[in-house]
């Protein structure tokens, strides 16, 4: 025990003199269920010292996806706001803050507007937002609750083939249909386009469509997934699935997701992985993975 | 000085010689004024006529006065010299006083060793032809695969070790393979060389983990570790501190690391993204059994923790897909793909044990060496077939061992075979989520090696290496073996 003490003690002195902690202080805030645009990040509960609550609170929408593009948050604070606070009400380990605008004299009060996004790690369905104003001495307002529904990036549609990886590679999905045609990025339908190349309305019957091509070229897209998307009943058949690496892009092995949604519900998913040496432009078959009978 | 020294005692030496020679001539021919006693005794002892006796006298008085004289000249001479020496020795510069015998200094210590590896190799799936991205996948090639500098300094409770390798495996590279600087404790009394019982190593560090990571490639004959040792630790060095040392037969290393190798094609080579530290460590024996016959062996655990990169946010682009294949841009065709947010990075743990097994006969022959060791990971494939739990769902588990045999034949050459398997996805226990990988990915090697040591630290070998694995893709789509066998020819040299 004795000898346990120095170290203990110089354990104690580094803690005191490093803080034991993350030298961002609070953090980076980018692990986060949302992510504010230029707001700082504080960990813990949204404080309620009982102050003034927003006087309004607006959203262009009431939904968005989770790691999708920026959504705006707008409204307006009492002229003793120095700042809105901003946090998910069940999801998330901190809160971020972001200062007011100028004071409208006119009618007293600050507007204030920020823009927001869920990301990836955001929990999905029903996750309402709390906002809430502080004043200069740092005391907080009571919140207000603004409603959103977090939705996943999965495709609506009847069934949905996805192909979900997390890097910098350029992988595509390819499908062969039961007539025997190859969807492709070039070829995005499952079914044949009629000759006038006229789709007709609503869609080609029993036909899926590819919905991108993502990181082509190795241009990072940030969704890293394709997906199938057939929005009615397809085709009756076997869709044979493979996964082709087009250039690895700098990365030496890629794992991969390929996953079934059927009427928005998973089931189906196998992981696979390709390597570096399996990149080939194009010009070669892809990795089998699965056969699906409609 | 010692010029002089050498003057004084030839001159006084002659001097002496002189004086002993005129004592001598003294006694051997006595003077006419040596006392009557002197002339009676010869006179009484001759026996010859008065007028013979006086010219006998004469001539022997001349020869003696010749003598004399010979000598008068000579002493005169001595004498001459005697004279001048003390006045060429004030004319002669003082010569400058000898300088001590130096000490030890730093450099002393310093043993610097060093050696090459060039070689010639020949891949069966080696094409002229440039992989996507631009690197050639041409192999058939000349390689420097290992060009080391080692310089070592030992001391009684310290040791620093510096090596340097330069290669041309992806392009002329050059850079720090071992820093090491180390406090040791050898036991009472004991020299410089001797193992330590304790050694607390710190820097870029070759870990304790099996048999393979911590041997020098210059003493390995067969040209590289295993397939799973490779995929373990794509790269030996590590940065760290270990504690390692030799108590009797036992061997013992335990290290805490970064956690992350050199040469890792994904990770981040001798850095740390994470604040976990990896703990490894091998407890081993070795020992003569009796005298023909020596025994190793050890077992290795490895607990660590690993970093998933997540990815950088992007901005808003547009998007063409087209829907009706026309090949022309319509309106309903552009999308836009909006703005993502980054994705997370998180970490997971990697685990590995291993055991290993070496038994050394010595045959009339020459020696014969078994080899062995079994290596079990989880989540540690970190340089061929990259443990990616995050995005499979579930933890990857890997299986590897390799058996071999190396045989001198006298002195000059041996022979060996290795047997080597690999399974990236052993999965040894149980699944987890129900979620299942494809198809196994197992690579299997048969390396026979024929190696010649020719004079002056010079080694040739030839390695053929048969691969069975999955690594290629059929033309339906399917895990095939890929035609990537290799045969290398190394040249190595030692300093």
């Amino acid at each position: 025990m004795s000898s346990a003490a120095p170290a203990i003690a110089c354990l104690a002195s580094a803690c005191l003199a490093l803080g034991c902690g993350s030298s961002y202080g609070d953090g980076t805030g980018t692990t986060e269920p949302i992510v504010v645009v230029g707001a700082t990040f504080n960990s813990g509960a949204l404080p309620n010292d009982g102050g003034a609550a927003l006087p309004l609170t607006t959203s262009m929408s009431g939904s968005a996806f989770a790691g999708g593009p920026d959504k705006t948050l707008a409204g307006r604070a009492t002229l003793s706001a120095y700042a809105v606070a901003l946090r998910l009400k069940n999801a998330g380990s901190g809160y971020w803050v972001v200062p007011v605008g100028l004071p409208d004299l006119v009618d007293p009060g600050i507007d204030w507007s920020l823009k927001f996004r869920f990301t990836r790690e955001s929990p999905l369905g029903d996750q309402p937002l709390l906002a809430a104003q502080s004043d200069g001495k740092g005391r907080f307002g009571r919140p207000t609750e603004v409603p959103f529904t977090v939705k996943s990036l999965v495709p609506d549609g009847k069934k949905v083939i996805s192909l979900v990886w997390h890097n910098h590679a350029d992988l595509d999905l390819q499908v062969q249909s039961p007539d025997g045609k190859l969807t492709s990025a070039k070829r995005p339908n499952t079914s044949d386009v009629p000759k006038d190349h006229k789709i007709p309305a609503g869609g080609i019957e029993g036909s899926g469509t590819l919905d991108r091509d993502s990181n082509a070229r190795c241009v990072f897209d940030g969704l890293m997934r394709e997906d199938i998307v057939f929005t009615g009943d397809p085709a009756p058949g076997d869709y044979l699935v493979w996964v082709d690496l087009f250039d690895n892009c700098g990365e030496p092995a890629t794992a991969f997701s390929l996953e079934l949604h059927e009427d928005g519900v998973e089931t189906f998913q196998r992981v696979g992985q390709l390597l570096d040496i399996n990149a080939d432009n194009g010009t070669g078959p892809g990795l089998f993975m699965n056969t699906f009978s409609f | 000085m010692k010029f002089v020294k050498n003057v004084w005692s030839k001159s006084l030496g002659a001097v002496g010689a002189l004086l002993l020679l005129s004592q001598r001539a003294t006694a051997a021919e006595p003077l006419p004024a040596a006392g009557p006693s002197a002339a009676t005794a010869e006179a009484a002892s001759t026996t010859s006529t008065p007028a013979a006796e006086s010219e006998a006298q004469r001539t022997e008085n001349r020869a003696r006065d010749a003598r004399l004289k010979a000598l008068e000249e000579q002493l005169a001479q001595v004498n001459q010299r005697l004279d001048v020496e003390p006045k060429s020795r004030a004319a002669t510069p003082a010569t400058p006083k000898a300088e001590p015998t130096p000490g030890p200094r730093w450099y002393d210590s310093i043993k610097l060793s060093g050696y090459a590896q060039v070689q010639l190799e020949f891949h069966q799936d080696s094409e002229d032809q440039l992989a996507p991205g631009g690197q050639p996948l041409n192999q058939n090639r000349f390689l420097l695969r290992r060009g080391r500098l080692m310089a070592v300094s030992k001391h009684r409770y310290a040791e620093f070790l510096l090596e340097l390798d330069g290669n041309t495996v992806k392009g002329p590279t050059f850079g720090v393979q071992r820093a090491e600087v180390s406090a040791v404790y050898r036991g009472p009394e004991a020299a410089s060389d001797k193992a330590p019982l304790i050694a607390l190593t710190a820097g870029v560090l070759l870990p304790q983990f099996g048999r393979q990571l911590p041997e020098s490639p210059r003493l390995r004959p067969f040209l590289e570790r295993s397939v799973a040792s490779r995929a373990f630790f794509p790269s030996e060095p590590d940065l760290g501190l270990q504690l390692s040392g030799k108590l009797g037969f036992f061997e013992y290393g335990v290290a805490v690391l970064n956690g992350e190798p050199a040469g890792q094609p994904a990770g981040f080579p001798l850095r740390d993204p994470n604040a976990a530290k990896d703990i490894l460590g091998r407890l081993g024996v070795a020992a003569d059994v009796s005298s023909v016959v020596k025994a190793a062996g050890g077992v290795s655990l490895l607990n660590g923790t690993s970093t998933f990169r997540g990815t950088d946010g992007t901005k808003a682009v547009l998007n063409w897909t087209d829907l009706n294949e026309d090949g022309q841009i319509s309106q309903v065709e552009l999308s836009a793909t909006p703005g993502s947010s980054p994705s997370k990075s998180s970490n997971f743990k990697h685990w590995a044990i291993a055991a290993d097994a070496d038994v050394v006969l010595k045959t009339g022959l020459g020696q014969t060496e078994l080899q062995g060791e079994l290596m079990l990971g989880n989540n540690m494939d970190r340089g061929l077939i990259i443990s990616d739990p995050v995005t499979s769902g579930h933890d990857d588990r890997q299986l590897g061992y390799y058996a071999e045999i190396l045989q001198d034949i006298t002195r000059h050459a041996l022979v060996g075979f290795r047997y080597d398997y690999y399974d990236p996805r052993a999965d040894v226990f149980t699944n987890k989520n129900g979620k299942v990988v494809p198809t196994k990915a197992t690579i299997k090697t048969m390396s026979p090696l024929v190696g010649v040591r020719l004079p002056d630290r010079v080694k040739l070998f030839a390695q053929w290496d048969i691969v069975r694995d999955h690594l290629a893709i059929d033309a339906r789509g399917v895990p095939a073996d890929r035609k990537n066998n290799v045969v290398t020819f190394r040249l190595q040299g030692e300093l």
